[in-house]
């Protein structure tokens, strides 16, 4: 499993990324520090606003729970005291996705990760790293990255996200489990993707270097 | 290259803050605890030097958005004026900074250039505090009004930073070598450029009536001027993305139609 | 002039907790209590009340719940919709549907649904589908009855006597009916809740908590009732009307696909639900308390010395602790680590939603196994 980055691709925001991974595609596209309306302002840090857009038709609820999750996590580890009173604007455009309207657990993974990308693209000042890993539980075996039709039938699914620190994936971030499931299972779950987390985390520093020598090519 | 690279959460190997005296830059983040703690915030290339009892840290790293900081030189555009000062935008969408009537070189209650929306001026960062509006200030030599025969386009902010700062740097020279030009870089990744006399709006202005009859060459040099012009912003734009190797190649393509 | 003396400014404990909830909260840790007084690990009683009155009152909702914990108070009705599937293939393959629910939350304000209930809304709409709980089969309407009308009975009183025949209960006359079309087709219920909210001021989490609650417990006195076809509908009756184009006068079919829904209480099917008893949601709040310093100490020794030693000191007496159910605007506000859980009595979860919102009071794998095991107690305490 890996993902496929692309940065830059949207030359007119501060930072975007597009990330395909599994069957899911996602656009994020990032501008800020700009100036905000006066009732997004905050005075002691910055605002953050998450739009996200699903593959064919208009926002609706579904969207808006998708945003909330977003922006709890998104708004503990972006450092909002260095931008008060400024806001961030995150759009989240789904291209493909796999799985049906009842379950979102895909594509909140998959906008976590390229949210990632798109942060770094934009230069804002992050607590740590992050990365998210969703993993089901299907009659008793445990799979990572599963695709829409095996999730339909799943015990039990799980989507991680933990703080990368010194490259090691050493606190949970966010957990999102939905199913039935044991408190065994759950820490099983959380003991093996925490090895994963690490290996998608060098996969991350491979993106970011190749980014970084990509912008200053010209030296 | 690779050996410095450093993302948000990686450790920073720096000496121990009790015994040296640290100067942090950008990408590093101090908690505002009482006992500090430093983080790199931003990816990119960690610049770390000592000297005796001395440490500077900072990361070096691309971005798109400017955050204003002191006694930066920057390009603006006038967008409006509240009380006694001009709104100046730095970058689309961005809080406008403050730029006092009176923060131009000679300027008097009487006599101060009285500006327009949409005119740009190259100025200097004075106040950089985040938590109040910042304002800039056109005294030094060099700022002031940039006139309205420049062209005006963005860059990368590392781009700009490497034009501004390295006195060496390849690309300005390079670019010597094809026209004559006047360039005013700004930190925020606004570059304003002019070749001869640059993009003239309109030809016929009322003091050249007296000699119609240069009106063609006026016209000629003009439109030759432009050409340069639109030239060398495509060179500078497109130099950002190429290999110092193929820069040549680069300036040769974007000035293939002017020169003939 | 005068030096003007600054004068200290005095609040009141509800006014600070207004303007400065993250130092009214501080304050209240320090000596040891919650800004509502209850304990660390203490929930909010929850009261369910009896609530058949709904029912009885209104024909259409078919079941409620009022639910009552402090100063808020939930009622959730549940009504009934019918939809045809269309596409059966299609449905065979979800096998579990969910509730539609609508939460409002009542602060005196109208308008489009906020944020929070169009999030709350949903949160419960997907977490009921993915616990399982509503297998698509038990609203699907199986025994679709036909009314007749007794024409013999007719002659003899005035008023129509109807008769609704099922196929499982009146299986003798049942095979004389000729069935039409439309009997052919399949119907399924759908279940909409509407929950409407009383509170002045509750966290989001544990709105949830109290939302679910109520959507379970509705679920658990849930009774279909039958469904029939009006036998006068199979006849297909039109009526002309002028069309707007013409003279000429169209036919509408009032043959609509009207299914009517026997109200007669003795006649309803409790709905077979995949529900595990005890079900409960619950929520926490993670946040770090500074016990008081003991400077005493510290102050003795050489301070040059010892000045990270004496943060060690310090270190030490922040406690990371546990806050169970969430109340009151300076908890809502400050507590930023956040950790709902649905246990039941089987010893399994249905759901875990955790957020690390704080990066200084984290979540640790102690801290989320100690509110797995509050959970699961209170499962076996109070779950319904």
């Amino acid at each position: 499993m890996a993902f496929q980055v692309k940065t830059s691709i949207l030359s007119n925001s501060d930072g975007s990324a597009e990330l395909i991974i599994g069957g899911t595609k996602v656009l994020v596209s990032i501008s800020g520090p700009i100036e905000p309306k006066i009732r997004q302002e905050l005075p002691n840090q910055a605002s953050l606003d998450i739009i996200i857009r699903p593959y064919k038709g208009l926002s609706t609820t579904r969207e808006k729970l998708l945003e909330d999750k977003l922006r709890q996590l998104l708004q503990s580890i972006i450092i909002r005291y260095k931008y008060p009173r400024q806001l961030i604007q995150i759009v989240v455009q789904f291209l493909i996705i796999d799985e049906i309207e009842e379950f979102t657990c895909n594509e909140l993974n998959a906008a976590i990760n390229c949210c990632y990308f798109a942060l770094i693209d934009a230069d804002l000042a992050l607590y740590s790293s992050f990365v998210s890993v969703v993993a089901c539980i299907n009659s008793g075996n445990l799979l990572l990255n599963p695709p829409g039709d095996i999730l339909i039938n799943s015990d039990s699914h799980h989507v991680i996200c933990y703080n990368i620190e010194n490259q090691k994936a050493n606190k949970l971030l966010f957990l999102e489990s939905d199913g039935e499931f044991t408190e065994e299972t759950l820490f099983t779950i959380l003991a093996k993707t925490v090895s994963e987390a690490e290996t998608l985390h060098q996969e991350q520093r491979k993106i970011i270097q190749a980014k970084i020598e990509n912008d200053y090519i010209w030296k | 290259m690779s050996s410095s690279l450093i993302l948000p959460g990686d450790n920073l190997e720096i000496e121990d803050i009790s015994q040296y005296k640290t100067t942090i830059g950008p990408g590093i983040y101090k908690f505002p605890t009482r006992e500090p703690k430093f983080i790199p915030t931003q990816p990119g290339i960690l610049n770390h030097s000592t000297q005796s009892n001395k440490q500077l840290i900072y990361i070096e790293s691309n971005s798109k958005r400017y955050i204003p900081h002191k006694n930066d030189l920057v390009i603006g555009i006038v967008v409006g004026s509240i009380g006694e000062f001009y709104k100046v935008q730095l970058q689309d969408f961005s809080t406008p900074v403050l730029l006092n009537f009176m923060s131009f070189a000679n300027a008097t209650k009487k006599n101060r250039p009285n500006l327009k929306n949409g005119q740009v001026v190259y100025g200097k960062v004075t106040v950089d505090s985040i938590e109040i509006e910042n304002e800039i200030e056109c005294i030094d030599e060099g700022c002031g009004v940039l006139d309205d025969s420049g062209y005006v386009f963005n860059v990368n902010l590392n781009f700009a930073r490497e034009l501004l700062y390295d006195a060496n740097s390849i690309f300005l020279k390079l670019l010597a070598n094809k026209c004559q030009f006047e360039i005013a870089i700004g930190i925020n990744g606004k570059i304003w450029l002019k070749c001869g006399e640059g993009v003239k709006k309109e030809v016929k202005e009322s003091e050249n009536k007296e000699d119609e009859d240069d009106d063609m060459d006026i016209d000629s040099t003009n439109v030759k001027d432009l050409k340069y012009t639109l030239a060398a912003v495509e060179y500078l734009k497109k130099a950002q993305f190429v290999k110092q190797d193929e820069l040549k190649q680069v300036l040769n393509v974007c000035f293939k139609n002017v020169e003939n | 002039m005068s030096e003007a003396e600054l004068q200290q400014v005095k609040f009141p404990p509800e006014i600070l907790d207004r303007i400065a909830p993250d130092i009214s909260l501080k304050r209240h840790f320090a000596i040891g209590v919650r800004p509502n007084l209850r304990n660390f690990t203490e929930f909010k009683p929850i009261e369910i009340a009896n609530s058949s009155q709904l029912q009885e009152s209104n024909n259409n909702v078919i079941s409620s719940s009022i639910i009552k914990s402090g100063s808020t108070t939930i009622i959730n009705t549940i009504t009934l919709g019918i939809i045809e599937n269309i596409n059966p293939n299609e449905e065979k393959k979800k096998k579990f549907t969910t509730i539609y629910p609508n939460v409002e939350i009542l602060r005196g304000r109208s308008g489009a649904p906020t944020d929070e209930e169009m999030i709350l809304s949903q949160n419960l709409y997907e977490t009921i589908y993915k616990s399982k709980i509503i297998p698509s089969e038990s609203l699907k309407i199986n025994n679709l009855g036909i009314s007749i009308n007794n024409e013999e009975e007719e002659e003899k009183e005035k008023d129509a006597k109807q008769e609704i025949l099922y196929p499982d209960l009146n299986s003798n006359e049942w095979q004389y009916i000729n069935l039409s079309n439309q009997y052919n087709k399949s119907y399924s219920f759908i279940l909409l809740s509407s929950i409407k909210v009383y509170s002045k001021s509750q966290s989001t989490n544990s709105l949830f908590d109290l939302c679910y609650l109520s959507i379970i417990n509705c679920l658990k006195n849930l009774k279909l009732p039958r469904c029939y076809i009006n036998e006068s509908n199979l006849l297909s009756t039109k009526i002309s009307i002028r069309s707007r184009k013409s003279n000429v006068r169209g036919l509408i079919n009032t043959n609509n696909n009207k299914l009517n829904l026997n109200l007669d209480l003795n006649r309803t099917e409790k709905i077979k639900l995949n529900l595990t008893d005890g079900l409960i949601s619950s929520n926490y709040g993670v946040v770090d308390i500074i016990k008081k310093e003991k400077e005493s100490e510290s102050e003795n020794e050489n301070e040059n010395e010892n000045e990270n030693e004496k943060n060690n000191e310090k270190n030490k007496l922040i406690e990371t602790i546990l806050l169970c159910d969430l109340e009151g605007e300076a908890e809502e506000t400050s507590i930023l680590s956040r950790l709902t859980v649905i246990t039941n009595k089987k010893g399994t979860m249905n759901k875990i939603s955790l957020i690390n919102g704080d990066l200084n009071s984290e979540i640790t794998f102690d801290i989320l196994k100690k509110a797995i095991e509050i959970s699961q107690k209170r499962s076996l305490q109070q779950g319904v």
